[in-house]
């Protein structure tokens, strides 16, 4: 039996990781996120300029970079929609309630109105909220719906990306745990909505999510202990792989501890 | 006429036997159908005292070991989820319906509601039932795998207090039916026919089933 209805979220909250002072620049750029101060080609905006991310996670990067363009759509104010008339209507944006915009205005993805950018426009101290993992499934599912009148359900477009988010969430908690030691001090978490895009600390995420990008790819090998095989893996691939993650998810842990010492050392 | 009991002694007469065993045998039928829902009736009662029993061992074999880790700083607590476990926090914000910049915070030193550190303990205490007890090699990832046929995970259930049942899911006692039947939305079918498949390019993606 289809589902036939556009789903919605039960709280406003579920849609969303952090917003404000709480998004996290040691979370990577990842769909959904919304960022002021972004200009999209041929599209008029208001004055904060504010944008949603669109590029699926699974094509937004080349390597540990992001690709040098993105898709992105207009963010704007908009009418207030209940969490229960989502299903009924509204179809060509993607409400965006609560989101702590200076006007207090209710504000909506606009899924008609995309744009492509340079990747470059899009500073992490400009990030005014990210999208949980529901929020971004809806936000695709709106998407897909605006755009085929096709309906997919929410929970096969999350398990669709769940080793990007898993990815995601490594990279985030790999940051943390390694920079944090280093210019937690320096950089209180909660200013860095404040900081200038030059600031260092901007550099030393990038340089250490290729340095884990670079981990997470390596070729390894092991010598299995049945055959006396050698066999080649990756930290990546074991990561998708459901018997052999949660070893994967041990040794980066033990790779972290290893990397935070090894950088306390050399400050 | 009036049917003879089965303790009442036979006559001599034949055809009277013969009427007689003609009547009884509905008589016996009933009285032995009686005494065979009798007996399902105590092996019933005596089925939900097993499992009322049984539930209550989990949940107290669960409380010990919570109590156990509740000795422990959460710190230490979300290390172990997150390093020993491989659990997120996207999932340990679900699993304990919680934000993530909430788990940032602890996981930074920053203070913890008692209500919450209750939580994380039992979680981590859940984990060891699943591992220790119940022998899942994974159970983190156990907890993040869609229960057969449906949109809802583990996970999902364990965040609206289905701690419980998911231990007995996991053991084998009870089915996915039994495990579904409180929660909400579950007599919906929910797969849809969709189905998550690897594209040329080598990621995933969602295609209609054939």
């Amino acid at each position: 039996m289809a589902r036939e209805a556009l789903e919605a979220p039960r709280h406003v909250q579920d849609l969303y990781r952090a917003t404000g002072n709480e998004v996290e620049p040691y979370r990577p750029i990842m769909q959904g996120d919304i960022f002021r101060n972004v200009q999209i080609p041929g599209i008029e905006q208001d004055a904060s300029k504010l944008c949603c991310v669109m590029s699926h996670p699974c094509t937004m990067r080349r390597g540990a970079s992001l690709e040098t363009h993105l898709t992105v759509a207009r963010v704007g104010s908009y009418q207030d929609v209940n969490l229960d008339q989502w299903s009924s209507g509204f179809f060509k944006v993607m409400p965006l309630p609560e989101l702590p915009v200076e006007s207090g205005v209710p504000q909506a993805v606009f899924l008609d109105e995309i744009g492509r950018i340079a990747s470059s426009d899009l500073h992490l101290p400009n990030r005014l909220a990210c999208l949980s993992e529901e929020g971004t499934a809806l936000l695709q599912q709106r998407f897909v719906f605006a755009n085929t009148r096709t309906v997919v359900p929410t929970h096969r477009l999350v398990q669709a990306c769940r080793g990007e988010f898993d990815e995601a969430d490594q990279i985030e908690e790999w940051c943390t745990q390694v920079l944090d030691p280093v210019w937690g001090d320096d950089v209180p978490a909660r200013e860095f909505n404040a900081l200038s895009p030059d600031h260092p600390i901007f550099d030393a995420i990038e340089a250490e999510v290729e340095h884990f990008h670079d981990e997470l790819t390596k070729p390894r090998t092991l010598t299995e202990a049945a055959s006396g095989y050698e066999v080649t893996y990756s930290l990546q691939e074991d990561l998708h792989n459901p018997t052999r993650r949660r070893k994967a998810q041990q040794f980066i842990a033990t790779m972290r501890q290893k990397r935070q010492e090894e950088l306390k050392r050399s400050e | 006429m009036t049917a003879r009991s089965l303790d009442e002694p036979t006559g001599a007469d034949t055809s009277n036997d013969l009427l007689q065993d003609l009547i009884d045998p509905p008589t016996a039928a009933i009285e032995l159908a009686n005494r065979a829902g009798a007996l399902r009736d105590e092996v019933g009662l005596l089925r939900d005292d097993v499992e009322e029993t049984h539930r209550s061992a989990l949940q107290l074999d669960r409380r010990t070991r919570a109590a156990e880790a509740a000795k422990k700083d959460p710190h230490d607590l979300l290390k172990e989820l997150s390093d020993n476990y491989g659990m997120s926090w996207t999932s340990i914000g679900k699993a304990l319906a919680v934000s993530i910049p909430a788990i940032r915070k602890w996981r930074r030193g920053g203070s913890i509601s008692p209500d919450n550190r209750t939580a994380l303990s039992r979680l981590v205490a859940f984990l060891e039932v699943l591992e220790i007890d119940l022998g899942v090699a994974d159970p983190v990832g156990w907890l993040e795998m869609s229960l057969p046929e449906g949109s809802k995970t583990g996970l999902d259930l364990y965040g609206t207090s289905h701690a419980t049942g998911l231990l007995e899911y996991a053991g084998g006692h009870i089915s996915l039916g039994d495990l579904l039947r409180d929660v909400e939305d579950a007599d919906q079918p929910s797969d849809e026919g969709w189905e998550v498949f690897e594209a040329p390019d080598g990621k995933p993606a969602v295609r209609l089933r054939e």
